[in-house]
């Protein structure tokens, strides 16, 4: 290695990008030689210096991660055995949740005895309403508005279900419409409360809520109600 | 895997490609998938068994790949404006092959800079002890010191850094440095 000590100790030679960018990335496997000669370089040349800002500037922008997870999880046999094992599992908690969903909601006030019919799912019954969901969450009034704390948008209820809201005057009537994804009106009542009880039967799908102030729409939300349990 | 659209790796290469594509092109890697094959290749001849964190080093690597190739198209730009300038030299446009194989001159600061990133490479591929043993044998510290240092006697030292110049002569040879002028450079 004497001829390569040797060289490492002239300073003449101008810094290739690759040399540089050795300094950057792998300065702590360097020898005490290779560093000085480097770094002094580096200090006394300015063409060298220049480049050195270049390597940093290009490097800057680089990841620090060599792979990025989902590419992983993608291209290896262990990762498709993972996304295997990931997919079986929330297909077993889907199954599970269906079966036994309605019980576990904590709004829902359905007795675990009641006896129903199984029902077949219809998927279109659970697609979404374009015009309807551009409504979802608004409130509608311009003043401080009345809006729904239940359900949340997107809830999955099991009847009986108690529709609530706040932020309304005393005395204002308050109206529930409850619509299908087809917009077609599922159930209608009025009260001056701030809560309304929901009793009547409705077939697995998605459902939207309008809440209406004395007449005037206040807040949309929209629910799910899921297959009945065999 | 390493080098795959979405990976870190070919983040890398295409950042080098947006930045010196023109560059580039003259050493005939025109599109990104010849830099990824380039970076593959030399990372190809890397021995990965003793590389203690594989995807922090990867990164490291392909970037110094990267300038690697970009360290190669500018000396191959020199060396055909050279060759332009030299109406005496017949072989001008053969000598673009291999930009190495001539100008004697520039022969040793070429290769000492060019060893010095790869016996930093080699380094990466070898166990703490002897790479600390390398990093001993470049800063010429005394054959005693580096035995008091690493406690090993004597001949367990000779015998280590015998081993250790052939596995670098051996992995200098794999990246095609088999010209003599190269070999002064590690014997001894």
């Amino acid at each position: 290695m004497t001829e390569y000590s040797r060289f490492l100790d002239s300073s003449g030679t101008h810094l290739t990008y690759t040399a540089i960018s050795l300094f950057r990335n792998f300065n702590e496997g360097l020898s005490e030689k290779e560093k000085q000669f480097l770094k002094h370089h580096l200090d006394a040349c300015p063409a060298c210096s220049k480049k050195l800002q270049e390597v940093e500037e290009v490097e800057q922008d680089a990841p620090s991660v060599v792979k990025m997870r989902s590419h992983w999880l993608s291209t290896t046999p262990l990762g498709y055995s993972i996304a295997a094992v990931l997919l079986l599992a929330v297909g077993v908690s889907v199954f599970y949740y269906w079966n036994t969903g309605g019980r576990e909601q904590p709004d829902s006030s359905r007795p675990l005895n009641q006896s129903i019919a199984a029902e077949p799912t219809n998927p279109e019954r659970f697609a979404s309403n374009p015009t309807l969901e551009s409504f979802v969450g608004r409130t509608a009034r311009s003043k401080p508005g009345v809006h729904l704390l239940a359900p949340g948008i997107g809830d999955t209820i099991a009847v009986p279900f108690t529709f609530r809201w706040e932020g309304g005057k005393q005395n204002e009537e308050y109206t529930v419409v409850v619509i299908d994804n087809k917009n077609n009106e599922q159930w209608r009542e009025t009260t001056r409360a701030s809560s309304l009880v929901f009793a009547d039967t409705l077939q697995s799908g998605l459902y939207y809520v309008k809440l209406e102030a004395n007449g005037v729409l206040a807040h949309v939300g929209k629910f799910v109600v899921t297959p009945r349990p065999h | 895997m390493y080098l795959s659209q979405g990976t870190g790796g070919y983040a890398v290469i295409r950042r080098f490609h947006q930045k010196y594509s023109d560059v580039l092109t003259r050493v005939g890697v025109s599109d990104i998938d010849d830099i990824v094959h380039e970076v593959f290749v030399s990372l190809s001849r890397t021995d990965f068994s003793q590389v203690q964190n594989i995807e922090h080093y990867l990164m490291r690597a392909i970037k110094l790949h990267c300038w690697s190739l970009l360290d190669k198209a500018l000396r191959h730009k020199s060396v055909i404006a050279e060759n332009r300038d030299d109406p005496l030299n017949d072989d001008a446009v053969g000598e673009q092959n291999d930009p190495r194989t001539n100008h004697p001159d520039q022969l040793a600061t070429l290769e000492g800079v060019e060893l010095l990133t790869y016996v930093n490479l080699f380094k990466a591929q070898l166990s703490a002890r002897d790479s600390q043993l390398l990093n001993l044998l470049i800063d010429e510290t005394e054959r005693s010191d580096i035995a008091k240092f690493l406690e090993l006697n004597l001949n367990t030292l000779d015998t280590s850094i015998r081993r250790l110049r052939i596995r670098l002569a051996e992995f200098l040879k794999n990246l095609g440095y088999t010209y003599k002028s190269l070999e002064r450079f590690v014997q001894n």
